[in-house]
């Protein structure tokens, strides 16, 4: 019954607006923006534009001239706030009768979502701070979540919760650190996401949730990770070292990786250098780990090496104006090998690494062997060249004396 | 031996009469006869062009899912492909050159005056001939540039009115540049061009020997007649073999070039530019504004360069001065205008 009543009440509240809202008029023309920025946002409003109006959320009546009649509490005027907020939007979003009414494969589960996390809890704990649905999503102007402008549009998503969470004013008294969006910011996610635009990098929901945001425990990092690196949490999940983590309680990716400020990865977090990862659990020369982190080290080095050398000696040959397309190409093969061998060293089994290692050696020396090949037939082809021009030359040189030879027999002019 | 040879050929052949011909045949020496050699020297470059693109032939797939691998397969495992179609490159790019310069000579000693009509005409034919030749085997290797740069080629004459469309469908062998294309275009680069190139270029010859080598107006007193052969000869044979250190040189020190295989469906490269013999109209087309008085700015461009090749082709008929061997500055000064404008376009369009 509710799901017929409240789209027929709603729908005939956005036709009464239609036929003479009293709510714009009169707020338009305040001094006080706090009154007129409400109604003046209201264009662009995705509610509006689908037909509501102030008193879809507001009640009040909305045809009244007088500011007593609209804002009668007879008649459920309300400005709602914190749980009241979040009850205001649920009416309709939580009703999938409703919303079908604008889109059949809307979600409705988003107030049970917030109910759970950790936001929903302190606001049901009394916490009136806690964020509400129009902390992120705004309360006028509402934009839908695709458009580039909305707070929560992927690029913007980080602002947004750096609006809290960046903000030690806000965050004062709470035991959580207020410098994730900086450390965010600067991390290999942070600068796909908000330095090259690419809107598939991960922003701080794509860990932590939206409306059932909480910061994920120990034993689900890396089930979060590995929704994105799913390759690496495969190889990690089947090692001999999640064991270990586990016993230890100690958090799989981020603890080699960190997390709000990950860095990209290099070859230098493996070895026994200051930047290795390694050395946080094996730091006795003697320990099985420490000789496996400087082997490993060597080999990446080595095999960067030869491919850095064999790319040197190819573009060489080709800058020359030698046809080197092939061993180029198979170049990318060694670099393929070189990728594999990253990853699997979450597998933390040597024996994978170092096959792998190799196999991309293998095609980085051959190719270096054809960027040599090219460079000594270039001098060979040089060689040729003042070979012929020396026997040109000489023909020139005899045409020439020939020449001078028949024009001497010539009668005199 | 060869005189017993000379004897048996003679039996059978007018060698007696072509020894005749020859012993009295002659070219007049003067100050401007080393203008004369560039002809020869360009002939011999198109020998080279045959040579060499028969050599290519026995390799090359006109395909577009093997031109280029056959085209890799000659530089880099053929023995002397590498130089064989570096040589067919270079030899290309320095007959149009010294076809420029035998015909800027020609217009500039005023060669082409009556009774030389015919063989100007017949030249600009040929020029026009080795101009889709260039075109056609540009595309040939099938590489990147090539592909993007005959599909902006073959877009140009869309702007003809009327036949326009058809022109282009006739170029392409359909709506766009294709495997189809590249057949067609090889068609045209090893038959069809070479037949009419060495029918015309018969017919040139023909011209010259009837009529023999023009005088420039500026020469009064009788020049010193050379003997053709063998002292004219031996000094084309010192050109040509100079020429041929020169094409050495060229293909030891940079060889052609092969790029990376045509995608069809990937974006244009930035910085697409024709052949450089292509570049002066390229950037004409250029910079003309979209539009032009309500005209289309490319149609426009199109169509006064080809009225300006029409009247350059119509130049020994509109020189009445130069006929009557007079001194004719107006026509002097138009070539030099179309010389800066040739070089300068072309060097703004290389640079740019």
């Amino acid at each position: 019954m509710r799901a017929i009543l409240l789209p027929a009440i709603l729908l005939l509240l956005a036709g009464a607006a239609r036929a003479g809202d009293s709510c714009v008029p009169c707020h338009e023309g305040l001094q006080d923006p706090r009154l007129s920025a409400p109604v003046k946002a209201s264009a662009s409003d995705i509610h509006f534009r689908r037909g509501l109006n102030c008193s879809s959320c507001h009640a009040g009546d909305g045809t009244a001239s007088r500011k007593e009649d609209a804002h009668s509490a007879a008649k459920g005027f309300r400005v709602p706030r914190g749980a009241a907020a979040v009850e205001s939007c649920a009416k309709c979003h939580s009703d999938a009768a409703f919303m079908k009414n604008f889109d059949p494969a809307a979600r409705t589960d988003q107030e049970a979502q917030y109910r759970g996390s950790h936001h929903g809890q302190k606001l049901a704990a009394g916490d009136d701070k806690a964020a509400t649905c129009v902390s992120c999503h705004g309360n006028h102007g509402v934009l839908p979540v695709k458009d580039p402008s909305s707070p929560v549009y992927p690029l913007n998503v980080p602002a947004t919760c750096g609006r809290c969470h960046g903000s030690a004013e806000y965050m004062k008294g709470r035991k959580i650190p207020v410098d994730v969006l900086a450390k965010y910011e600067g991390s290999v996610h942070g600068k796909a996401l908000l330095g090259r635009g690419d809107v598939g990098a991960p922003a701080c929901n794509s860990c932590h949730g939206n409306h059932g945001a909480t910061p994920p425990e120990i034993a689900s990092v890396a089930n979060v990770c590995g929704t994105c690196h799913s390759e690496q949490a495969d190889l990690f999940r089947t090692s001999k070292k999640k064991a270990n983590f586990d016993e230890n309680g100690i958090a799989e990716c981020v603890f080699c990786h960190s997390h709000h400020d990950i860095a990209p990865p290099t070859d230098a977090m493996l070895g026994t250098g200051e930047k290795s990862v390694c050395l946080q659990c094996h730091q006795d020369e003697d320990d099985a780990g420490f000789v496996a982190a400087r082997k490993w080290e060597a080999g990446f080095r080595s095999l960067v090496g030869k491919l850095e050398d064999a790319t040197h000696v190819l573009e060489k040959a080709e800058r020359a104006g030698m046809e080197v397309s092939d061993p180029l190409f198979r170049l990318s093969e060694a670099r393929d090998h070189l990728t594999q061998a990253r990853v699997l060293i979450h597998a933390y089994d040597a024996g994978k690494v170092v096959e792998k290692l190799a196999a991309g050696e293998a095609v980085a020396v051959a190719a270096r062997g054809d960027g040599e090949m090219a460079l000594s037939e270039i001098d060979y082809r040089r060689r040729g060249l003042y070979v012929s021009l020396f026997a040109i030359g000489l023909l020139a040189v005899g045409i020439w004396f020939k020449i001078r030879d028949l024009d001497r027999k010539l009668p005199p002019a | 031996m060869i005189a017993r040879i000379a004897a048996w050929l003679g039996e059978r052949l007018p060698l007696a009469a072509l020894r005749e011909l020859a012993s009295h045949k002659t070219v007049p020496q003067h100050r401007a006869s080393v203008w004369y050699y560039f002809g020869g020297m360009s002939l011999f470059l198109f020998f080279i062009q045959v040579v060499t693109g028969s050599l290519l032939l026995l390799y090359y797939r006109p395909s577009a899912d093997h031109a280029w691998e056959s085209v890799q397969f000659i530089m880099t495992k053929v023995s002397f492909g590498w130089l064989i179609r570096s040589i067919h490159k270079w030899s290309a790019d320095l007959m149009i050159l010294f076809l420029f310069l035998h015909m800027f000579s020609t217009f500039f000693l005023k060669a082409y005056r009556k009774p030389r009509e015919l063989t100007w005409v017949s030249g600009c034919v040929l020029l026009g001939i080795c101009f889709g030749l260039g075109f056609s085997g540009y595309l040939l290797p099938w590489n990147t540039l090539s592909f993007f740069a005959t599909a902006i080629g073959t877009e140009t004459p869309k702007v003809i009115p009327v036949a326009g469309e058809f022109i282009v469908k006739f170029l392409r062998g359909g709506e766009e540049v294709t495997g189809a294309t590249l057949t067609r275009f090889f068609a045209w680069h090893v038959a069809i061009l070479p037949a009419l190139l060495v029918t015309v270029l018969g017919l040139h010859l023909a011209f010259i020997q009837a009529q023999g080598m023009s005088v420039p107006i500026a020469v009064k007193a009788k020049p010193r007649p050379l003997p053709f052969f063998p002292n004219f000869v031996a000094r084309e044979a010192l050109a040509w073999v100079l020429a041929l250190a020169l094409l050495a040189s060229l293909a030891a020190f940079f060889p052609a070039e092969l790029g990376t295989k045509a995608d069809p469906f990937a974006a244009a490269p930035d910085g697409l530019k024709p052949e450089w013999y292509f570049l002066f109209a390229f950037q004409t087309l250029k910079l003309l504004p979209a539009t032009v008085m309500g005209i289309e700015g490319e149609a426009l461009g199109v169509f006064a360069l080809s009225l300006a090749g029409l009247l350059w082709v119509l130049v020994p008929f509109l020189d009445r001065r130069s006929a009557r061997g007079e001194k004719s500055p107006l026509f002097t000064a138009l070539g030099v205008v179309a010389l800066v404008f040739f070089v300068g376009m072309t060097i703004y369009g290389w640079k740019s």
